[in-house]
């Protein structure tokens, strides 16, 4: 028997080890915004007189012969197929820059390092990327691993623009991180302005165990108090993210059901819905982007999402992306996808604006001067999400579109 | 009344993977943690058969088949080698090969999650809940594979060599029993208990990933230890009632961020308690 327990004492800590592995996305809360406003706007005057100098050569640029953006990402694991977008939608927007001449004649590169969606990995990343000299980053996919990023990127002084890291201590890590998707808050107060107008018995259902969820999640039920509307909450974990059976259950009467979550366990709860009998509404944010390859004919509930990016939208920008996207990786572009090529554009606009003309050049000096034309009043870059202008504090401003599928 | 039916059915999923993690450890004594894993297999064959228009029937077939072949593959090249070693070799390497099934099934699938499109068998009202038929056939066709085993082990010449198996296995070989075709022929039931599970799994949950079977593979282990390792019929209790607890926890809105705590909780007291699980036999340790 005493074999036995020292088995069981091992597996017990190895299950632990897993399920920190799995939350290691979800470690921050998010904090109000309201403070950063006041700090960002001294930030402004202070950026403004930054000087930098943009002829200097780096530590360890060396012997770089284009300009490498670095990024990390979970390229395996449970939230691989974010990471894997992201890394898609750069390297077409890597591989087109470089297609019509780079900058001044220099390529880019994209450099980016797997961290399985971990703090720990991130971090390791960043030093390797550092080290092989990255001169600006797209920071990391996942919140927590990109707040883990944007910490080690600000002791050196790096630019880092995250595509799809959503939690506001991402970007409240430093001065000179920045975002291209929304925040969180920005979309649990949206999606409660929405419902609680339009709705009458309303559940939400969240995933409790991760920082985009919980994120949007705060922020819309401090709203719907506000708003002095009820709801029914559920939620579930990362460890219980499969079977939705009690949830609905709870909710089947409802109008609406309010899913501040990703497409997947998304997909799954429409399901869930067709099981139950329950003819819900489904409403989500930018989350639910890909949640039509989730479902099935089976599923007639009306679903609908609020995102920056609509893989069907008419506009020109966006279509030549998707085909572009297309035909490279035989797949439709998802946000994630799109948010990785606005990130890369924005820094090349922003690089071009600047007029970088130094291959070597030191990732610090131009942090400082990335930091400076994202936080300047006329800069503004048009992408497949939309416009966007950043202010101080890093957030990006821009308007959603909701997308409906049935 | 719903939520004790969605929990049963759950349950009835954990006891059948449980099952193949009893069995194995009973029999050769090593924890098989590539188990859930051979789910994950079996479900991507339902998958694959399914997307490419095979019929149901043929996609239980082949994933059963699948299964079996893929748990032999995994113990002869595996773990045979590694037989007589110390436990925690074997165990490493368990770990080890559900990381390398995973990957290969990334490789192969890609990391999105994959819907599958099993024809819904419609909902009845019992005593007042509306319970859909899939959670009913999966009690109904857990409780019998779970019977027939019993019996299998109980009656059969190869059921009973297995038991001499778990009992002593010098003596066992001794006797003229062939320990490695035993051994076998443990993974091949226990693979095809986890083809079933996975079959009854995407009934419930269509949608197949690389890393479907890692947690219902942990699960299930907790509930073979909470039921006593080795025991057969204590696994069938401890993965139904770790399915009952599981979504009686996430009905009350109170409990449902700690469900998990609150599961592992239990297999921490269970252990505590009585170390060798609820129906789990006392063995004299020989010296």
């Amino acid at each position: 028997m005493k074999k036995f327990s020292k088995v069981i004492a091992l597996l017990l800590s190895l299950s632990l080890v897993l399920c920190f592995a799995a939350c290691g996305g979800n470690t921050e809360e998010t904090t109000a915004g309201s403070e950063e406003t006041t700090a960002g706007s001294e930030e402004t005057t202070v950026a403004a007189d930054i000087a930098y100098d943009l002829t200097k050569e780096g530590e360890y640029t060396a012997d770089n012969t284009e300009y490498v953006i670095g990024a990390t990402g979970p390229l395996t694991g449970d939230a691989a197929s974010y990471g894997i977008s992201v890394q898609q939608g750069a390297q077409l927007a890597i591989d087109e820059i470089n297609a019509a001449g780079g900058l001044n004649g220099v390529n880019f590169k994209l450099d980016m390092k797997d961290d399985k969606a971990t703090a720990p990995d991130a971090s390791t990343g960043y030093d390797a990327l550092f080290e092989a000299g990255m001169q600006a980053s797209l920071g990391s996919v996942t919140s927590g691993s990109a707040e883990s990023f944007a910490t080690r990127a600000a002791e050196d002084g790096v630019f880092s623009l995250t595509p799809s890291a959503s939690a506001d201590p991402v970007i409240n890590a430093s001065n000179n991180s920045f975002r291209v998707c929304f925040g969180d808050p920005d979309n649990g107060i949206m999606s409660a302005e929405k419902l609680a107008k339009e709705y009458k018995n309303i559940g939400v259902i969240y995933d409790s165990s991760d920082a985009y969820s919980s994120g949007i999640y705060d922020a819309f039920k401090a709203k719907m108090a506000e708003l002095n509307v009820t709801y029914i909450e559920q939620s579930f974990d990362a460890e219980n993210n499969r079977d939705f059976s009690t949830q609905v259950e709870a909710l089947k009467d409802c109008d609406v059901i309010f899913l501040p979550i990703y497409y997947t366990e998304a997909g799954l709860i429409a399901k869930a819905c067709v099981a139950k009998g329950c003819d819900a509404f489904l409403f989500g944010c930018d989350g639910l982007d890909g949640v039509a390859s989730q479902i099935d004919a089976t599923v007639t509930n009306k679903i609908s999402y609020l995102t920056p990016f609509d893989v069907n939208s008419e506009d020109a920008k966006v279509s030549a992306f998707v085909t572009a996207y297309e035909t490279k990786y035989s797949a439709k572009p998802d946000q994630f996808a799109a948010d990785g090529y606005d990130a890369v554009y924005a820094i090349f606009e922003a690089m071009k604006a600047l007029g970088v003309n130094n291959v070597k050049v030191d990732p610090i000096e131009l942090g400082k001067a990335l930091t400076a034309t994202f936080t300047s009043a006329d800069f503004s870059f048009d992408g497949v999400t939309g416009g966007m202008v950043w202010d101080a504090s890093g957030a990006c401003v821009k308007e959603p579109i909701i997308v409906e599928l049935q | 009344m719903s939520i004790l039916f969605d929990g049963l059915s759950l349950g009835a999923i954990y006891a059948l993977i449980a099952l193949g993690y009893t069995m194995v450890y009973g029999i050769a004594k090593m924890l098989n943690f590539a188990h859930g894993d051979i789910i994950m297999v079996g479900a991507y064959s339902v998958f694959v058969t399914l997307a490419s228009g095979g019929h149901i029937a043929l996609a239980c077939i082949l994933s059963i088949v699948l299964c079996v072949i893929m748990g032999v593959v995994v113990e002869k090249v595996a773990y045979k080698p590694l037989r007589g070693s110390s436990p925690l070799a074997v165990l490493i390497t368990a770990i080890g090969v559900s990381y390398l099934l995973q990957s290969i099934s990334q490789l192969i699938f890609g990391a999105d999650p994959k819907n599958v499109t099993i024809a819904s068998l419609g909902a009845v009202t019992l005593f007042g809940a509306k319970i859909s038929v899939s959670s009913i056939v999966t009690l109904v066709i857990g409780a019998v594979i779970m019977a027939a085993l019993t019996v299998f082990v109980k009656k059969t010449r190869t059921g009973r060599a297995m038991v001499a198996v778990s009992e002593d296995k010098g003596a066992a070989m001794l006797m003229g029993i062939n320990v490695n075709k035993i051994i076998s022929v443990t993974f091949a039931i226990g693979s095809a208990l986890a083809a079933a599970a996975s079959l009854f799994y995407l009934m419930q949950i269509p949608s197949v990933e690389p890393t479907l079977g890692s947690m219902p593979g942990i699960k299930a282990f907790t509930a073979a230890v909470i039921g006593g390792i080795g025991s057969i019929p204590g696994a069938m209790i401890g993965g139904v009632l770790l399915g009952v607890i599981e979504k009686v926890c996430l009905s009350v809105p109170v409990l449902a961020p700690y469900t998990t705590a609150v599961e592992f909780g239990l297999l921490i007291v269970i252990l505590l308690v009585r170390p060798i699980g609820l129906l789990g036999k006392k063995r004299r340790e020989k010296v």
